[in-house]
């Protein structure tokens, strides 16, 4: 289980990057990211969503209410120019975080586990 | 035998999202929002072979309770500026400022209404004209005991009945078997 912290750091980029794949609702987008992460990031579900209009406010993603195959109405987000811009800056920064920590951590695992 | 109480998935639904909506923080769209959250989920509890009321439950647990959704809503929607104020305004004496202004709108068409209906002055044109204007009769040449009975003719329902009086006046026994009376006397018989 990951800690609060880091599940608030991580909403932004994991919910950029799952629509990356293609537009999609706040359910799939949960239901995406617990299967991906094996069901490690467990979000409160209701937590999501103010997180999403904020990302709206801020122009990283579009939202419309759509009819959807079950024929309820269901509200869809997209990317937009700007989220894929912040998504690059977010990978950047998240990779440095993860290949600094992964140099750290390489020669100590490899000491503890010999 | 008693009968079990059916779970209805709509009016769970419809019941927890009117716990939601008491508070200002949610708009319709965030509720439609959530609640369209919630179908999906418990829909997909119920696919894996879960009852309709431990779908519900377990939906309703994983969506976050009202306190937690109400927090996380709030810094979106109950914010400090004039416009956030004003919905929490509308949203806490909104409906009660709207019963007070119907209140006050009926209250000022009746009072208009009634001054529209000039009671008053009609009174007063009414007791103008009996006192100034002479008995409707006065001007009628009729005999001293006529005019005495159309002087007192508002009185006549409540004058005694003399006849019985008279009638020993006159020597007569007694009245006659089949009594009607007068019009206004008191001692009118029944049909």
């Amino acid at each position: 289980m990951l800690s609060k912290e880091l599940v608030a750091a991580s909403t932004v980029p994991l919910v950029l990057s799952v629509l990356t794949e293609n537009e999609n609702y706040g359910y799939a987008l949960i239901q995406r990211v617990r299967k991906l992460s094996a069901g490690k990031i467990e979000w409160t579900e209701g937590m999501l969503y103010p997180v999403l209009h904020w990302m709206e406010k801020e122009q990283l993603i579009e939202s419309e209410w759509r009819e959807s195959e079950v024929g309820r109405k269901r509200k869809y987000y997209r990317l937009c120019k700007k989220g894929r811009n912040a998504l690059r800056q977010e990978r950047q920064q998240w990779m440095t975080v993860h290949e600094t920590l992964t140099k750290l951590w390489k020669p100590q695992f490899s000491s503890t586990l010999a | 035998m008693e009968t079990p109480i059916q779970f209805d998935l709509g009016i769970a639904f419809h019941n927890w999202r009117e716990k939601l909506a008491h508070s200002p923080n949610f708009r319709k769209e965030n509720l439609d929002e959530l609640e369209s959250h919630l179908r999906d989920s418990v829909n997909a509890l119920q696919s894996k072979g879960l009852s309709a009321d431990e779908a519900f439950l377990i939906g309703i647990r994983r969506i976050g309770t009202a306190d937690v959704l109400e927090g996380q809503f709030a810094a979106e929607n109950g914010g400090r500026g004039w416009r956030h104020v004003l919905r929490r305004l509308v949203h806490n004496y909104g409906n009660k400022t709207l019963h007070g202004l119907i209140l006050v709108w009926f209250t000022v068409v009746c009072w208009l209404f009634w001054g529209c209906l000039r009671v008053s002055q009609m009174m007063e044109v009414v007791q103008a004209r009996m006192h100034e204007k002479p008995w409707p009769t006065d001007h009628v040449p009729v005999p001293g005991f006529t005019q005495m009975m159309w002087d007192i003719m508002p009185y006549w329902y409540v004058l005694p009945d003399w006849r019985p009086f008279t009638a020993a006046l006159c020597g007569r026994a007694k009245l006659p078997r089949k009594c009607r009376g007068s019009l206004f006397s008191r001692s009118r018989q029944p049909f």
